[in-house]
């Protein structure tokens, strides 16, 4: 007879960590460990059978296929150069105002978040068109670092989000209402950073003026792309189609433009192809071994007595909530923001509802906590991918990343003391 | 008799050709549910896109599993690795170990998954009623192209290089 036990828990768990410590693939350490918890519980072959039952639960989703059309749709954004447009575009219309080359980029990085769902890519896009330009006219290497980290991370928050479609699976909290809840929280932190950037972050320089010539000319060439945001947020709220099928019209617009203006030729959407395999196939098996451990956790009733104890703290749920923001932050520093979606969630999400967070509310907290994480030194996956697209060392943008910190933190905070932040605009969605 | 490179490089060819099947399955995804919003906008949604592209995306995420072993795709920590250089090969050759033998489990129990849903001819309670046994070969072929990547990464654990990687290569 096989007894689970708190004792093997614990050990699945340590286990786990210390395989993705030594640098064994996430989703293999995932597995591997939740497999283990299965053969302590119930013995070899029902573990065998269970967990390939699990896996199978896990994927058969219509929901997640969103994922891979989101990142095919991201994928062949990055291979059509529209970066480079859309940086035109917001230098001409925000570059007037101080610093306005920085604040061009935060405009840029939100409208590109709009299209593509990951923080890293969007960073990459920015990064490697904005870098250069920001250096041409001064701004210090730790500026301009900081601000295409901290600008990236718009991508996990500001439609359509990776994160969040995980989020939506696993809590069976409606996708469309967390992309349209997000919404206002994704302009309210682009606008802060912009702010920030406008009197804080940059060379101190006068913004550049340009005619409205010019301007027209601008939105004329970024017009196509720049609608897509706006296609993918109203579509779903004015409950035209749903989130999948958003992802597929908007891969399918972005194949058409992208060849239509002779942008992509057919080795650039084969190479788009390859990447939403390999990135699908990552945040899918993540997504699916994890739900095998979550679901291994849940036999045992892991995550409603982690609940219950917490419950019980001291300090009412502005301190329990507190800790899920520490805790999340914390892993969030060595975690992929998929993987740290899919290991916290299972045991968070209880307790969130335990402590009287709406489901929504909760989860574009959760978006917004895991854009720090995204820039939390010393090794945020956006401040890591920007010291390796360029030639600032990760070192020098630690400190001047942390004004951006103290601004995304602020925002968990009004998120957790004003819900209606998030929850007014999914309320007044016409299929909710 | 090959040397342990190129027998590495020969199973990694083998599981590129899995992700070049699932790079497929990734372009070709958006069509079905386009052509759904369009038959849904003139009242004549079609039953199997529902169904299929959820098959659909299983299958993607375990034939380019092994391919993304190979590219560093499947995030890992390389905290370890890059602090202590001289520990890399080691690291990787136990992370190899892991990866066959999750492999052969998912292999194994996938073959007799597939074998159940075959004797009893288990199908989805759907209009379509798929034979289950169908979208559920992606659990072998998962089991297959991790595990041979698994044995590659044994052979061979270093990492490969920006012009080895090609098209699969990323900033």
């Amino acid at each position: 007879m096989h007894i689970a036990s708190d004792a093997s828990v614990v050990l699945v768990i340590v286990a786990m960590f210390v395989l993705m410590g030594i640098g064994v693939p996430i989703f293999l350490a995932i597995g591997m460990a939740a497999l283990g918890g299965l053969w302590m519980a119930f013995g070899l072959h029902q573990a065998m059978v269970d967990f390939t039952s699990f896996l199978w639960q896990s994927l058969n989703s219509f929901e997640l296929v969103t994922i891979p059309l989101f990142v095919l749709a991201a994928m062949l954004v990055q291979e059509s150069d529209v970066g480079d447009e859309l940086f035109a575009f917001a230098r001409v219309w925000v570059g007037s105002t101080p610093n306005g080359l920085g604040v061009s980029v935060i405009i840029t990085c939100a409208i590109f978040a709009g299209i593509c769902g990951s923080s890293p890519v969007t960073a990459v896009t920015i990064g490697l068109i904005a870098l250069p330009a920001l250096k041409r006219e001064g701004y210090p290497d730790r500026q301009r670092g900081a601000m295409v980290a901290a600008g990236g991370t718009l991508g996990i928050l500001i439609p359509p989000s990776v994160p969040l479609i995980i989020y939506g699976v696993l809590t069976q909290t409606s996708i469309g209402s967390l992309f349209v809840a997000t919404t206002i929280p994704g302009l309210m932190l682009a606008a802060m950073f912009a702010i920030y950037v406008m009197f804080f972050a940059g060379s101190r320089t006068r913004g550049q003026s340009f005619s409205w010539e010019q301007r027209m000319a601008a939105l004329w060439r970024a017009f196509p792309v720049i609608i897509l945001p706006l296609f993918i947020i109203g579509s779903i709220y004015f409950g035209l189609i749903t989130p999948t099928e958003t992802g597929a019209v908007a891969a399918v617009y972005l194949l058409l433009l992208g060849l239509a203006r002779r942008r992509l030729t057919l080795s650039k959407i084969w190479r788009a192809a390859m990447l939403t395999a390999l990135t699908s196939a990552m945040l899918l098996m993540i997504f699916a071994t994890g739900s095998v451990l979550a679901r291994y956790t849940a036999l045992l009733q892991v995550p409603q007595r982690i609940a219950e104890a917490v419950g019980g703290i001291p300090g009412g749920p502005i301190v329990v909530f507190t800790g899920i923001v520490v805790a999340d932050l914390i892993l969030g520093t060595f975690l992929e923001s998929g993987a740290l979606t899919i290991l916290t969630i299972p045991i968070f999400f209880p307790i969130a509802t335990a402590i009287g967070l709406d489901p929504i509310q909760f989860g574009v907290m959760i978006a917004v906590n895991q854009e720090i994480a995204q820039i939390h030194p010393p090794a945020g996956l956006n401040l890591v991918t920007v010291a390796s697209i360029s030639d600032i060392p990760l070192t020098r943008m630690m400190v001047s990343i942390l004004p951006y910190i103290a601004i995304e933190l602020v925002m968990i905070y009004a998120l957790y003391f004003f819900p209606q932040l998030t929850l007014w605009l999914p309320s007044k969605m016409v299929v909710q | 008799m090959p040397d342990c490179k190129s027998l590495a490089a020969a199973l990694t060819r083998v599981t590129k050709w899995f992700c070049i099947a699932a790079a497929v399955l990734a372009l070709l995804l958006p069509l079905p549910v386009v052509w759904e919003v369009l038959m849904d906008g003139l009242g004549m949604p079609p039953v199997w896109v529902f169904e299929t592209t959820g098959y659909t995306i299983i299958l993607l995420a375990f034939a380019a599993s092994g391919y993304g072993l190979h590219t560093g795709y499947h995030f890992k920590v390389t905290l370890l690795p890059d602090k202590f250089p001289h520990l890399a090969a080691g690291l990787g050759r136990f992370s190899g170990a892991l990866e066959l033998g999750f492999g052969l489990v998912l292999l194994f129990a996938g073959i007799d998954q597939v074998w159940v849903d075959w004797v009893q001819d288990l199908r989805s309670d759907t209009l379509l009623e798929i034979p289950q046994y169908l979208p559920q070969l992606a659990f072998p072929i998962g089991g297959l192209v991790i595990g041979l990547q698994g044995l590659a990464h044994l052979l061979n654990p270093l990492a490969p290089t920006p012009e080895e990687l090609g098209h699969a290569y990323r900033e």
